[in-house]
């Protein structure tokens, strides 16, 4: 499933950081044509945790960005795409490729589209979001960075 | 007794009958963390602690308007995050349950008494409760079986509650309304009551 979900929340987070970019179309195309043909690399197995911990900044670095005050240059948003596209297309190489490859497009599609609509009557509805993607990839990060799995825990109030 | 003071007492008299009901048992049930998006999405749901605390976080922004509407559910899963990362790295907090059952307590009071909190001070009590939170669920998460998809899914129940709680707060616009809000919030403080005397016995 964590194979899966970073790629993702990538395009998902990568949508909603570009929600108020002029150059959203553009950026969105560099998205896909990077994460494409990263994808078509075979990465070595060691670098699978290295991916997974792109994906995560890359969903930090997006959603800050959807709390730039006065949103940022079209320049940005093509490295920002550059940015989450590789890491997205890193981690897009281990799994079934086309078929993940054509979801995390259509994440982005969808949450680019539900994000513009959703800004017209609630203008900070994306920027919500965005911190809830944050949370869960500061999460992942730390999960990554734990030396050992503490095993079986009970719920809190068991 | 005017019809409104009438209500008032009807609704009080509900929320104890309701707090009377409620038990610890009734707040986690679960066996251990199988993980995915979907028990983590369901976890909340099924805690009335946290699912009573998100709400009122919601319901508390909603009375006390722009901008702490939509920068309470901003900063408890950020400051959540913070209290799970003490939490996986062993770092000891005392009276985690007190804390959880505290925050059910407190923030159904801030909504009974309608308080207008200034924004720092709001701020700050929805941050102290969120450590408490993310502490207690952080302890549990590194045991799920998939961490990740278990925190994508709690993280946006926690999300969804809040919207929620804001869409009832929403509500306290309207005269007869507030009232009610502010009914709804004296139950979650019952409960809370409940919830505080549980985890002092513990």
């Amino acid at each position: 499933m964590n194979g899966v979900l970073s790629p993702l929340l990538v395009a998902a987070s990568f949508a909603i950081a570009i929600v108020n970019v002029g150059a959203r179309f553009r950026a969105l195309m560099v998205f896909f044509a990077t994460a494409a043909v990263i994808a078509l690399f075979p990465m070595p197995a060691w670098t699978s945790d290295a991916g997974h911990l792109a994906c995560w900044i890359s969903i930090i670095a997006c959603g800050a960005v959807a709390y730039a005050p006065h949103g940022v240059s079209a320049r940005f948003a093509i490295a920002l795409a550059a940015g989450a596209g590789v890491s997205a297309g890193a981690v897009v190489t281990r799994g079934d490729a086309p078929k993940l490859f054509v979801l995390v497009a259509l994440v982005a599609v969808v949450t680019l589209c539900a994000a513009r609509a959703a800004a017209r009557h609630v203008p900070i509805a994306p920027k919500i979001v965005a911190s809830w993607l944050i949370a869960v990839a500061l999460l992942a990060t730390l999960l990554q960075m734990l030396p050992v799995t503490p095993g079986y825990l009970p719920d809190h109030l068991e | 007794m005017t019809a409104a003071s009438r209500q008032w007492t009807k609704c009080t008299v509900l929320a104890l009958a309701i707090s009377l009901h409620s038990s610890s048992a009734a707040a986690h049930t679960g066996t251990g963390l199988p993980g995915g998006v979907v028990q983590g999405f369901a976890h909340p749901f099924g805690g009335l602690d946290h699912l009573l605390a998100m709400v009122s976080v919601g319901l508390w922004g909603a009375f006390l308007g722009r901008p702490l509407m939509y920068a309470l559910p901003v900063v408890f899963p950020v400051v959540m995050v913070v209290g799970a990362a003490l939490a996986m790295f062993g770092v000891p907090l005392p009276r985690v349950e007190i804390g959880v059952a505290l925050s059910v307590l407190v923030l159904g009071l801030c909504i009974a008494t309608a308080w207008r909190a200034p924004i720092v001070a709001a701020a700050l009590i929805v941050a102290v409760f969120a450590l408490f939170h993310g502490y207690a669920h952080g302890r549990e998460l590194p045991s799920a079986a998939d961490p990740i998809g278990y925190s994508v899914g709690f993280v946006f129940a926690t999300g969804l509650l809040h919207v929620l709680g804001i869409g009832i707060g929403a509500l306290a616009d309207r005269p007869r309304a507030a009232m009610f809000v502010r009914a709804l919030g004296a139950s979650i403080a019952c409960v809370g009551v409940v919830f505080v005397r549980s985890a002092v016995s513990a």
